[in-house]
């Protein structure tokens, strides 16, 4: 994002915009002025009390185990229990990362191109693969996230600007080239099967 | 809320409460997104869902409906985001690539706004509704976004939440927004702007 989406950004929410885009400051005022007045939620009649959707939804939070005060109290600890999982596999997955990068065994991946800024991996692996990057960046420094969506991993970061490098080192242990606008996306999927 | 946290009985009493007070006006935002009544519905119980299981983080330092409602919305983008039309919601396809790159950057030349009389308003409203109904059906996510800064003031930091991305892909996702809306309200802005002249 520009300065001038910026601008356009709080002309749109109805903010003063300071900055010197006047033509993008015009834009996004006339966009929500047409907005306020032709884009609204749809009109539709609810009624406030409906006996079959208050049945429907209690039903769905005993189901979730939300109601029954026995039940919410194990959910809980098993909440407590899971998270507690969740870090000790997280524990385990950077372990085993770091031994496999001491060791230098190679991670099968081949970076399949680039296409509106996101860079395309296919790995055996992709979840592990994602969270060697991740451990990877977030050690030099980068604010990033991985998220999973449909099968694919994806990992987004900022990076500093100018590159340190040792960022520079972990985009070339992964054949990735420094994003020209400084947001590193990636999306890691399994090969697809013959 | 505060029966939400002490629990038993009193959740039941809660969550009817709860369905009472803001079913009408999340289910609007929902089928807004969604279009389909059903999905609608089961997004906004969901949402309740939700609002019960992190009702401890509620502290009461801002209204309760504005937070049900981030709740629900980024429930609906999630949920756009897995409809098979917005999987890379940033992203075109290379089909389409070349013509709408060309689109943008006819659009994206300076443009001054057209002087406004009645008649031309009302021709302009006509046109703004078709175009938006086709950016909301080609683009849900981006229209859906857009619509909320102009309704709440969303500011980028706020967009970033319902997103779940970094301030960079946050700002990234807003560019593409305003792209998008140059694109698929193309006839409106020709309409509604003219081009500054070079010299």
């Amino acid at each position: 994002m520009t300065d001038e989406d910026q601008d356009w950004l709080d002309a749109l929410g109805g903010r003063p915009a300071t900055g010197p885009n006047g033509a993008a400051i015009n834009e996004a005022q006339r966009l929500r002025e047409f907005i306020r007045r032709n884009v609204h939620a749809p009109g539709v009649a609810v009624p406030e009390q409906d006996a079959r959707r208050e049945a429907q939804l209690l039903e769905r939070a005993r189901h979730e185990g939300l109601i029954d005060p026995l039940r919410l109290a194990k959910r809980r600890r098993r909440r407590l229990t899971a998270i507690g999982g969740v870090a000790a596999l997280a524990a385990s997955v950077a372990g085993v990362t770091l031994a496999l990068f001491l060791h230098g065994r190679p991670q099968t991946e081949h970076v399949r191109g680039t296409r509106e800024h996101v860079v395309r991996i296919v790995a055996a692996d992709p979840t592990a693969l994602k969270m060697q990057i991740l451990d990877e960046l977030r050690a030099a420094g980068v604010r990033a996230t991985g998220y999973d969506q449909l099968g694919v991993e994806g990992i987004d970061a900022d990076l500093p600007e100018p590159v340190p490098p040792r960022v520079r080192d972990v985009l070339t242990r992964h054949h990735l080239s420094v994003p020209s606008n400084g947001v590193l996306r990636i999306e890691i999927a399994a090969p697809s099967k013959p | 809320m505060s029966a939400c946290r002490e629990g038993g009985v009193a959740i039941e009493r809660a969550l009817r409460q709860l369905d009472r007070s803001y079913f009408g006006a999340l289910f609007r935002e929902s089928l807004r997104g969604l279009r389909d009544p059903e999905s609608a519905r089961d997004l906004v119980q969901d949402t309740f869902i939700k609002v019960w299981l992190r009702c401890a983080t509620f502290h009461g330092e801002s209204e309760l409906l504005p937070w049900i409602k981030a709740i629900l919305r980024h429930g609906l983008l999630d949920r756009l985001r897995r409809s098979a039309g917005e999987v890379t919601p940033l992203e075109t396809t290379d089909a389409q690539a070349p013509e709408i790159q060309t689109r943008i950057a006819e659009l994206s030349e300076e443009l001054i706004p057209r002087p406004d009389t009645e008649a031309a308003r009302a021709q302009l409203d006509d046109c703004f509704q078709r175009c938006w109904q086709r950016f909301e059906t080609a683009s849900p996510s981006h229209a859906l976004v857009i619509a909320w800064i102009v309704e709440d003031g969303l500011t980028h930091e706020e967009i970033g939440e319902l997103l779940g991305r970094t301030p960079g892909a946050t700002r990234e996702f807003i560019s593409q927004c305003r792209k998008r809306a140059r694109l698929h309200l193309g006839e409106w802005y020709e309409l509604a702007f003219g081009r500054r002249e070079t010299a």
